[in-house]
């Protein structure tokens, strides 16, 4: 008959329960086997069974403890902890046979369970029940190795629940519908990444190092296989398994987005599991326990972790070698941890000697709690307990000491967890793009490293870490650690568009523009200020005369137009602060459509120019050039505030010496500049093997900043120049009529 | 003087293309929301009828009357098994010729049959007065009109169909409109003779349901005739309790043409799975559905009545709530237990069986109500036998079996011989309504992995499709 689900009833038992494991399925190949003792023999006794002896009878246990992870000092997984349901062999009367083997329903043998790695590595199941925080979260006991690592470190849970179903208090988790991770959700278990680094199902390595054999079939048979298991498991990354350019239609710059970034950076954006940030064992709480705090929670005293709201939190950017030996930019968290050891040997103190050091039965020592106790109410609030001054970590010290603890000294290291886990379907995925491209960016956002110093004992970042943290360790107004990074700049010299700014180019051109503006706004004040003083031109004396044609008109304002939106979306790009007409990849695609169209519009002109005798306007006649510069040069600073005489062109040219030199610097020098680097730009995104070529974007992009404000400068000047006509509008109705006003007696310039 | 428009023209034609590339290329937008908003259909406020019915009613068949003088065409209704209670003539598998069936004439696992017993199961009929035979099928002012029409929540059938004695006859008609989702569930959330007897995806918490329950209904409010669309009262839509075959039905695919998951690997599913599997993870979430009927137990004074466990004149029942559902292959038609119909007691006896098989292209997976019963049977002849309940000489007055047992026998022209005992039989309930927001879907480990809702051997597959494939 149909089942029922109570929905109230599932979450009461897991609140009061353990958590019990889903069952694993009767393994029909696995040998039945007599469970064997110490010495071999066999043995009804479900106490007195020996793993090694017992799998050792056919598995090469002394290869595997010496090829396995799981074997070291600090951790010792058995065999049936890791491959038997429920972490123990079902050894009872009734499933011994007569000869003492146990039958075949009782052997639910197999490859690890996601139940099995998260009974040591942290929040993970495969959906038997709802993602609950285990009672111990914040001291973790039990197995050893039992860290919870997964979730406490990288903040991942990884079950294939809906956020919203699970037993947490997350920040606005009504809408939270993706699963906790989407592999468990799609039934791509712990092993399906981390297998055996020679099982021969799943090896893919060539093993051959000609270049014209592209497969070696030799490896392991199955049988040699499950001898001798090599349990030093692969750490498959994502990209083993995805091809991320076949995705990711909508990601401008794609392929140097997956060439610079993990998967992770944008996939495991904002976890949601209950990480930490510090863990301070110099002190301990009332109940003989170190001093955890969250990185995304602030449980209140004695509130349970599962009540405590969960926030989002953003990771810290940071190089790191990935697994196919690629360095990446992917987020980590950090957790620092405080301790106690003893000078003389680095050892660290016992727990239980510091919790002695505080604790006099179930409550803190007089000499603890008066040194403490700032606000004297005989409790010790959290921002009580802590060494935060000499006086304090002395006292703590000299009574370590007494209690037999050579030199005690305080201990800070800081550990650096990659978010590799705990990957929310593709909704989660970061998608705006001002994360990174903004001045608030992801890039160089502070991180709190630790809350507060205990003893003002800076954490040293663990050695062997395939991690860099670059930035500066820099202490906080509030007495937190905090990690600080250039504002401008990325890690890994990455110029990041829209956050990245070179000082040096960007600086110097924002100056110029100023000094433009500012230099034709003087310029056009005086010409208001006097514009009594000048003699008025009759227009009609020398009649009018056609000397823009159609073709001349058409390429000039196709060329200015495309120039304003080009500035426009290239400052949209440029800014960092929120984009206020258009987003980032919409600003990119205009900006690239807009350069093509310049750049075909400036071919067809100078086709134009050359094949026509147009183009002598553009250069020098170089009979009295500085002749007539200087003469160009003394009327703008002098006759045209009195309506001087405007200088005569060198016959037959339309433009002065002044526009002359302007336009072959801007034809020859900034066009190409601004043309070459733009396509540079353009191919930094499609091609990655030019993008390595040129390092990226971080020279490039500030040479094409640098053109940009001379752009910008000359569009200013250009603009005011039009002005500077008889009247302030006769150019502008010239270049839209064609037609413009002629002194008389002056040849009228010759039409190309 | 050359004219600039032409040229400006020609300056904007060449901007405006390029601002047109830019938009043509810019990269793909973020998913369109609220897609779902072309499927609902608007509801037009309906002609208010108070203005033109002025006049008193002393009987329903008055009312029915002046409805017909404007409406003429909804005589209509009368060619519908809404009124006939039974469907066009069908060939039903394993059976003669063709035959119509319906409520007139079938046997169902709750209140068994409505021979007889009209007293009751015809208020949910829509007719004014179906006491026996010589009730009038061809006059049109027997049609009730109101059930289905009136908007005043004051109209309830009694005895035989007919308005219980009280009624503002003339206030109801004023109130006529649009079926609303209250005129519907009256009758099909009380089938079998109380709230969630029959289906578990109806009931009265559709009146006012919450998204989560019915996204349809709670997220869009549609109404059920957005669905059940009635061009000329011929309303869509099949039981699968009272049809054989699926055609004048309505279907998810009626408006979600094409059934777009962005997940390709959710799309590979649909060859082989309805989307009601998927989309109705759970039934009966508010109201509890009956899951079994045990007739035989009826009759014992010494308990206590309680409509969800005993009741005397029934039996004994178990109920469910958000009860997950059954699956099983169903290629849209159903073979159908008729009266008369030899059966094994021995076995249960399913009155309705799907039909179609992991070997059958058109079948499908879906979500089932499975419900249980046990009931009176003819040991000698091993036929069901429809008992008189209601009524003068019924089972619910006499609580005595064999006589009930011959008078419903006899009226189903069944030969009775005397000896009956109770036969498990079962009905299979497909579920359509109720449907999930998308976001309470099942996902992949609902099916696949260890804690699997399917019986993958019982559907006919070797093992779970996610390691050995699915169908070829």
């Amino acid at each position: 008959m149909n089942r029922r689900i109570r929905p109230t009833l599932v979450a009461l038992a897991v609140s009061l329960a353990a958590p019990t494991l889903g069952q694993q399925a009767v393994n029909p190949i696995h040998p039945v086997f007599a469970p064997l003792d110490a010495a071999g023999h066999p043995t009804r006794a479900a106490g007195a069974i020996s793993v090694e002896r017992t799998c050792g009878a056919c598995h090469d246990a002394a290869y595997i403890a010496a090829h396995s992870r799981h074997a070291g000092p600090a951790v010792t997984a058995t065999c049936v902890q890791c491959h038997v349901d429920g972490g123990a062999l079902d050894v009872r009367a009734e499933t011994l046979d007569a000869e003492g083997r146990l039958v075949r329903a009782a052997i639910r043998i197999g490859a690890p369970r996601a139940a099995s790695c998260g009974r040591c590595h942290g929040l993970i199941s495969d959906g038997a029940a709802p993602v609950a925080i285990p009672p111990d979260y914040a001291s973790p006991g039990g197995a050893p190795g039992r860290t919870l690592s997964l979730t406490q470190g990288e903040g991942a849970i990884v079950a294939p629940q809906r956020m919203a179903d699970s037993f947490l208090d997350l920040q606005g988790k009504a809408k939270l519908e993706s699963p906790w991770d989407v592999h468990a959700a799609k039934l791509v278990d712990c092993v399906a990444c981390h297998y055996a680094s020679n099982n021969p199902g799943r090896v893919a390595e060539r093993h051959t190092a000609l270049r014209y054999l592209t497969d070696d079939p030799r490896r392991a048979t199955t049988a040699e296989f499950l001898v001798r298991p090599d349990h030093r498991f692969v750490e498959q990354g994502c990209r083993s398994c995805h091809d991320a350019l076949q995705a990711h239609e909508f990601l401008p710059y794609r392929s140097r987005h997956m060439t610079v970034l993990a998967c992770q950076a944008c996939h495991v954006a904002a976890p949601m599991g209950l990480a930490l940030e510090m863990v301070d064992a110099t002190v301990v709480t009332a109940a003989g326990k170190p001093v955890v705090r969250y990185r995304n929670a602030s449980p209140r005293p004695g509130e349970s972790l599962n009540a405590a709201t969960i926030r989002p939190f953003r990771p810290l950017l940071v190089e790191r070698q990935e697994q196919d030996g690629v360095t990446r930019l992917a987020p980590v968290n950090t957790v620092s941890r405080f301790r106690w050891i003893s000078g003389a040997t680095r050892a660290e103190v016992p727990p239980e000697l510091v919790a002695r050091a505080y604790l006099e039965g179930n409550a803190y020592a007089p000499a603890v709690l008066e040194r403490f106790d700032a606000n004297h109410d005989g409790r010790l609030e959290e921002s009580e307990l802590r060494l935060d001054s000499r006086r304090k970590a002395d006292l703590v010290a000299g009574r370590l000491a007494v209690l037999g603890v050579v030199d005690p000294v305080i201990e800070g290291t800081l550990d650096t967890y990659p978010l590799g886990h705990g990957v929310p379907s593709r909704d989660r995925a970061l998608r705006d793009c001002s994360e990174c491209h903004s001045g608030d960016s992801r890039m160089s956002a502070r991180f709190v490293v630790a809350g507060y110093l205990p003893g003002g004992t800076p954490p040293r970042p663990r050695e062997g870490s395939r991690v860099e943290l670059a930035g500066v360790l820099t202490p906080g107004e509030d007495g937190s650690l905090v990690l600080e990074r250039d504002r401008e700049a990325a890690p890994g010299k990455l110029h990041v568009l829209g956050h990245s700014r070179e000082g040096l180019t960007n600086t110097l051109g924002f100056a110029l523009f100023v000094a433009v503006f500012l230099g034709v706004a003087a310029h056009g004040l005086v010409r208001f200020v006097l514009r009594k003083a000048r003699t008025r031109h009759a227009h009609a004396d020398g009649g009018r005369a056609y000397v823009f044609g159609r073709y001349e008109r058409l390429w000039h304002w196709t060329m200015a137009l495309s120039g304003v939106l080009l500035i426009v979306s290239g400052l949209e790009i440029h800014s960092a602060t929120p984009r206020w007409l258009i987003d980032l990849p919409r600003a990119v695609s205009l900006h690239n459509v807009f350069a093509v169209l310049l750049m075909l519009n400036a071919f067809l002109a100078l086709f134009y120019h050359l094949t026509t005798r147009a183009i002598r306007n553009f250069i020098p006649e170089p009979h009295g050039f500085l002749a007539r510069a200087l003469e160009h040069m003394a009327y703008q600073s002098r006759g045209i505030f009195f309506g001087g005489p405007h200088p005569t062109n060198a016959p037959g040219h339309k433009l002065n010496p002044l526009q002359q030199v302007t336009y072959l610097a801007l034809l020859n020098v900034l066009f190409p500049l601004q043309i070459v680097t733009g396509l540079l730009i353009w191919a930094v995104g499609h091609w990655p093997d030019v993008a390595t070529a040129l390092g990226g974007l971080h020279y490039v992009a500030p040479l094409h900043n640098a053109g940009s404000w001379l752009f910008l400068s000359f569009f200013v000047l250009h603009v005011y120049l039009v002005t500077t006509g008889r009247t302030p509008t006769e150019h502008l109705e010239s270049m839209i009529t064609g037609y413009q006003a002629v002194d008389p007696g002056e040849a009228a310039p010759e039409r190309s | 003087m050359k004219s600039p428009w032409i040229l400006a023209a020609l300056v904007a034609l060449i901007i405006g293309g390029g601002i047109g590339v830019a938009i043509a290329l810019r990269p793909a937008a973020a998913p369109r929301e609220g897609r779902e908003a072309q499927f609902v259909r608007p509801v037009r406020p309906h002609f208010d009828h108070a203005a033109v019915i002025t006049g008193k009613f002393e009987r329903a068949e008055d009312v029915s009357r002046a409805c017909l003088k404007c409406h003429p065409d909804a005589a209509s209704i009368m060619k519908t098994s809404h009124w006939s209670w039974v469907g066009d003539p069908v060939a039903v598998p394993g059976h003669a010729g063709e035959v119509r069936i319906g409520k007139k004439n079938l046997i169902n696992n709750f209140c068994i049959t409505t021979r007889g017993n009209n007293k009751s199961c015809m208020k949910c009929h829509i007719g004014n007065g179906w006491k026996d035979d010589s009730f009038d099928f061809k006059d049109p002012a027997n049609v009730d009109c109101l059930v289905c029409h009136e908007g005043s929540n004051s109209y309830v059938k009694g005895d035989f169909g007919t308005p219980v004695a009280g009624t503002d006859l003339a206030a109801v008609a004023r109130s006529v409109g649009t079926p609303r989702r209250e005129n519907c569930l009256t009758c099909h959330a009380y089938g079998g003779g109380g709230q969630g007897v029959k289906h578990g995806d109806l009931d009265s918490s559709l009146n006012h349901p919450l998204e989560s329950e019915d996204v349809h209904m709670g997220r869009l409010q549609f109404l059920c005739v957005d669905c059940h669309r009635s061009p000329d009262h011929q309303i869509p839509g099949r039981a699968f309790s009272v049809s054989v075959e699926d055609s004048h039905g309505v279907s998810c695919t009626g408006c979600h043409v094409k059934p777009a998951h962005r997940d390709e690997r959710i799309n590979a599913h649909l060859s082989a799975v309805a989307c009601q599997t998927c989309h109705i993870p759970s039934f009966a979430g508010k109201v509890p559905t009956k899951a079994t009927w045990d007739w035989s137990k009826a009759g014992d004074a010494s308990r206590k009545d309680d409509v969800h466990h005993y009741l005397k004149i029934k039996g004994e029942f178990t109920y469910e709530q958000g009860a997950l559902p059954e699956y099983r292959w169903f290629n849209g038609t159903v073979d159908r237990y008729l009266l008369g119909d030899k059966l094994d007691p021995t076995r249960t006896t399913v009155l309705n069986p799907p039909r179609g098989s992991i070997r059958d292209p058109t079948a499908r997976i879906w979500p089932y109500k499975i419900h249980l019963a046990k009931q009176p049977y003819d040991t000698v002849n091993d036929y069901l036998l429809p008992p008189l309940t209601g009524g003068p000489g019924g089972y619910w007055t006499t609580f005595d079996w064999p006589s009930a047992l011959a008078l419903g026998a006899k009226l189903s022209n069944l030969p009775f011989s005397g000896k009956f005992g109770f036969a498990p039989t079962e009905m299979d309930w497909p579920l359509s309504h109720m449907v999930a927001p998308k976001e309470r879907a099942l996902t992949c480990t609902d099916c696949h992995g260890d804690h699997s809702r399917l019986d993958w051997k019982a559907l006919g597959y070797a093992g779970d499709p996610i390691k050995i494939g699915g169908r070829q």
